[in-house]
């Protein structure tokens, strides 16, 4: 009765195949991860303690999924029903993506039983953003899973009308009770993408004026927003490209767009500003490591905003992934590039290091994929 | 074309709700209150002009906390060239044109510490006596107290399989406890570190300087950087040349709690805008299911 | 050999003794090995320089050490190389008779005799303090150094006073550069300094006809050039911060560096852990004790044994800890590597992929 449909087809097909196979190889890493510890597997050292598998795992990668965030915002909150054939399946990327983003701050913690001491009263310090992160996201998922149960439910449904069992029941009990999920997800996300921002305040002069600054929770929030669309669109394109000579529907999602580039148009201003407030406008334009990734960064996010003028899919494609990247490369500058504890240090992650962070996304990609044959996940309109 | 005019005022209406707290953010942000020196606090006092650069403090601390040797890096000296995992005070020279000095380094045990604000499992704490301490058993080894320590002082013991947090700790459970001061100022032949109550060795710096006004940098490290230290420096060489960086007079601490506390003390902001969201939702749970 | 005049030294020094001697002169000097016959031979010289040894207020511990310098054969050699005309503790005579062999000595060998002083000069009362045959120290000093080629003064006390000079000096005890000024005068302090600076020192002039460079305290530099402190063998427990605190504590048993005990090593200039004293080679920190700076003029008999030493130069090792020092773990170009085909591969997918998608002119 509803727009999505499973989409069946084989399971195993060369996509998926190689997808396991980044998935073996760092499940392998991470088993020699356990065993000998952090040090000889990856580069990260006292100096750069937090490295790709912070930044690109947790940081990175619960910011690549913020699309149900933003489907939930525009949806829910707005009242676009138009957007709600993009909820399911941005609301399951999503639950994939944090889940293996909660799964990164496991592998990548010292002493990981001591995890549990986040939901022990006597060891809760919720002055600590990274409290705040730990049990918003924990939280965060459990409300996912929630959404996104009616989806996981449908498979088990019966068809005829009127006829029901416990699935179905479940299914109309959730549905009435959704507002109040929603309202979960949407604060949840905005208070930890803005803890993932507070996380450097503390971090104070170490991190670059190019990126510290005291609103960059506000910022984390902002780009998120603008991120979140970005995903939306580009996930859903992936599952539609018969539809895409359709023009009702490429202006669908265009106008989900046009929403980022005001969101990062804003945010734009917003990073200059604050930049040269504080004192930081020389780095502007003084040659160095920091001034290349920074406008990097932006360039790639101008650049993609300038590519939406068009609307043809290709533009739409292309001008969404830019902004994407510039979007992650902000996270990774704030933490890594911005980040100098003290001079001269250097950080790139090693091979292992490197394979573990792609062999989790791959993962990702790959339940992602498989759900969506199996479950009704993805619209069919 | 373009949202329906009503939802979206409301949508607004439901943002706006939240981002009116938006002024708390200028200013008031920094509205946690600064955390002071009490007068239980000890904390040691280090004058570079009398250091001679034995290194008597660094084998005391070894001694008093059983730490083993550290090698430099050709591997023939007991003469680590860092803070790590195994020397929790090391003696660092500087040798320029405003003269050689020394200077130890070791934690600061921070008035308002940046660590103990980040840790999210209470595994640093500032204990009465003004130490700060580290809890092996509450330490989820996420190493966020390695990034914001403005100092750099922690360290973690990376090629361990279950590795822990390491840094000084004022002989707290060692030499404190058996002779009533730490291993590296019990060692000091000269004096060039003392161990007492954090206003007295401010008292004492503060005459120092008095008396000889020439000697010394007319500025105590650590009285008033980034929130206060209870570990204090004085020199005659500037202190960013001894590698003491130059820190506002509020803590980090203070900005990060002044953002979280603004935010979410008692979670009723979260709690109001919860409210106001799902409403909303609510009100357009028939509206969004007509396409 | 003075037969006769000198009663303690009888026997032959043997051959390789002789030689092992030179090579230890060779040594002190700082010279190569090439010279160590020609040392052998300058001692045997048939040209001995004259020495009139003359004491004042000393306790004749330089005599003494020398003779009991590893043995006789130093003693020995050290005699047979120098022409001793005069000498208090080692001739049997005494009295006018000794006194008349002193005046002769020095009509003998006007201008060409080296006079040699152990002990100090006390100036308070005109010098009452010592006298010697109704002299004073201080007019046998002028008259027997008027007639000197040069002059050397053998221990502290000859050399700044020592330890007559210590505390109030009641006696205004002072060394010879303080009585004698229009003479060259070598200082070889110590109490008692060892007995192969001395002999090196008088190798040196016959070796090279010339005295050795002399530091601003007017002491041979090849001996007294560099701080204790910089040649010691327990420097090594000092830069590591490893310290005896008590005697007989672990750290003092374990032969840690004995700074904290009051060692007056990185104060005082001389070569005492190179060559040692007696046989063994021994000095004070050797076997336990912190040097108290006999040799040095302010430090010894003037700093009390166990006060804390001033650090002179104080010159921390080249591989100190600096104060800027990153641990970060290289970037390889495997990993290098890895990183850009998979950002490469993101590229090329997300390209290819938006190249399929219809574009404006569809």
């Amino acid at each position: 009765m509803e727009h999505e449909k499973a989409l069946g087809g084989k399971l195993v097909t060369s996509q998926t195949a190689f997808l396991s196979l980044l998935f073996l190889i760092c499940a392998g890493l991470l088993a020699w991860r356990y065993a000998v510890g952090i040090g000889p597997v990856s580069n990260l050292t006292d100096h750069q303690s937090w490295g790709v598998w912070k930044v690109l795992g947790v940081l990175v990668g619960a910011a690549f999924v913020n699309g149900g965030y933003v489907t939930a915002f525009l949806v829910y909150i707005f009242n676009r029903g138009h957007y709600h054939r993009f909820v399911r399946q941005a609301v399951l990327f999503s639950l994939l993506g944090y889940s293996i983003a909660a799964t990164s701050l496991v592998y990548d913690t010292g002493r990981y039983v001591n995890l549990l001491n986040f939901f022990i009263p006597k060891y809760m310090q919720p002055n600590s953003a990274l409290f705040e992160v730990g049990i918003c996201i924990t939280v965060y998922i459990v409300v996912l899973a929630v959404e996104f149960l009616p989806g996981f439910l449908e498979k088990f449904m019966p068809e005829g009308e009127g006829s029901k069992n416990f699935a179905s029941t479940l299914h109309s009990f959730l549905n009435k009770i959704l507002f109040l999920t929603v309202g979960f997800g949407v604060l949840l996300p905005t208070m930890h993408q803005s803890g993932l921002g507070a996380l450097a305040l503390l971090m104070g002069q170490k991190i670059s004026l190019l990126w510290q600054t005291p609103w960059i929770s506000f910022l984390y929030v902002v780009s998120s927003i603008f991120m979140g669309t970005c995903i939306v669109v580009l996930v859903d394109m992936l599952f539609h490209q018969k539809d895409l000579k359709n023009r009702g529907y490429s202006d669908l999602l265009k106008k989900i767009l046009n929403i980022g580039r005001y969101v990062a148009a804003f945010w734009i201003v917003f990073r200059f500003e604050e930049i040269i407030r504080q004192g930081g406008g020389h780095l502007l334009y003084d040659a160095g490591f920091e001034f290349f990734f920074f406008w990097l960064e932006m360039i790639l996010i101008v650049i993609g905003m300038i590519v939406l003028r068009k609307s043809s899919p290709r533009a739409i494609f292309t001008g969404a992934s830019l902004m994407l990247a510039g979007g992650l490369l902000y996270r990774i500058n704030t933490y890594i590039i911005g980040y100098e504890s003290v001079p001269g240090m250097t950080y790139f992650p090693s091979v292992p290091e490197f394979l573990i962070s792609v062999g989790m996304f791959a993962l990702q990609f790959l339940i992602f994929i498989t759900l969506v044959k199996i479950f009704p996940v993805v619209s069919q309109e | 074309m373009g949202i329906k005019r009503r939802s979206f005022l409301k949508g607004l209406a439901g943002a706006g709700a939240g981002l009116t707290v938006a002024p708390l953010f200028t200013g008031k942000a920094q509205a946690r209150e600064a955390k002071m020196v009490q007068d239980s606090h000890v904390g040691m006092l280090y004058d570079a002009t009398k250091c001679i650069g034995c290194k008597s403090c660094e084998t005391g601390c070894k001694t008093a906390n059983n730490l083993p040797v550290d090698l430099d890096p050709t591997g023939t000296f007991d003469a680590p060239r860092d803070l790590s995992i195994n020397t929790f005070n090391i003696i660092k020279l500087y040798d320029g044109p405003e003269g050689r000095s020394f200077v130890k380094r070791q934690c600061m045990h921070c008035v308002d510490p940046s660590c103990v604000s980040g840790c999210p499992t209470s595994a640093l704490n500032k204990e009465e006596n003004g130490i700060v301490s580290y809890n092996k058993d509450a330490c989820c080894g996420c190493r966020y107290c390695q990034m914001n320590c403005p100092y750099n002082i922690p360290k973690f013991q990376f090629n361990d399989w279950y590795g822990q947090i390491r840094k000084c700790e004022l002989c707290r459970e060692t030499n404190l406890v058996t002779k009533g001061q730490p291993g590296c100022t019990e060692a000091c032949p000269t004096g060039a570190v003392i161990f007492g109550k954090v206003k007295d060795l401010l008292v004492e710096a503060k005459s120092r300087i008095q008396n000889s006004p020439d000697s010394y940098v007319n500025h105590i490290y650590g009285e008033k950087d980034g929130g206060g230290t209870s570990v204090l420096y004085l020199s005659k060489v500037p202190f960013e040349k001894l590698g003491l960086p130059n820190l506002p007079d509020h803590s980090q601490a203070s900005v990060s709690e002044g953002i979280q506390h603004t935010l979410y003390q008692g979670l009723i902001l979260p709690g109001v805008v919860y409210a106001v969201l799902a409403g909303i939702a609510f009100k357009n749970r028939s509206g969004h299911k007509e396409d | 050999m003075i037969r006769g005049k000198n009663i303690f030294v009888e026997n032959e020094v043997g051959r390789r003794d002789f030689l092992k001697l030179s090579t230890k002169v060779a040594t002190v000097l700082g010279l190569s090995p090439v010279f160590i016959p020609k040392i052998s031979h300058a001692m045997q010289a048939k040209e001995k320089p004259a020495v009139i040894w003359l004491h004042f207020q000393e306790c004749t511990g330089c005599t003494e050490s020398l003779l009991r310098a590893e043995g006789p054969d130093v003693a020995q050699v050290i005699l047979d190389v120098i022409s001793l005309e005069y000498h208090e503790t080692l001739f049997a005579a005494a009295g006018h008779q000794i006194e008349a062999d002193l005046d002769q000595a020095m009509k003998r060998y006007k201008g060409k005799y080296v006079l040699v002083v152990e002990g100090a000069i006390p100036t308070k009362l005109n010098g009452a303090y010592c006298q010697i045959a109704g002299r004073t120290a201080i007019d046998m000093l002028k008259d027997t150094a008027k007639d000197c080629a040069a002059i050397v003064a053998i221990g502290s006390c000859a050399s700044w006073g020592g330890i007559p000079s210590s505390g109030p000096n009641p006696t205004g005890a002072v060394g010879v550069k303080d009585i004698i000024k229009d003479k060259p005068i070598i200082g070889v302090p110590g109490c008692p300094p060892s007995p192969y600076n001395f002999l090196s020192t008088v190798v040196h002039y016959l070796l090279f006809n010339k005295l050795p460079t002399l530091d601003k305290e007017g002491r041979p530099v090849f001996a007294y050039g560099r701080l204790i402190h910089d040649q010691c063998e327990r420097r090594a427990h000092f830069d590591a911060g490893r310290f005896a605190n008590e005697f007989g504590d672990e750290g003092h048993r374990k032969g840690y560096c004995l700074y904290k005990l009051g060692c007056k090593g990185p104060s005082t200039f001389g070569n005492c852990p190179e060559i040692g004293f007696n046989r063994e080679k021994t000095w004070p920190v050797n076997v336990g004790h912190p040097c108290f700076g006999c040799i040095e003029s302010k430090v010894g008999f003037n700093k009390s044994i166990h006060e804390l030493s001033d650090v002179l130069h104080p010159n921390p090792p080249q591989n100190y800890a600096q104060i800027q020092e990153a641990s970060t773990k290289p970037i390889t170009a495997v990993a290098a590597g890895v990183v850009g085909a998979a950002v490469g591969a993101g590229v090329a997918t997300v390209v290819t992929k938006a190249k399929n998608m219809p574009g404006e002119e569809d």
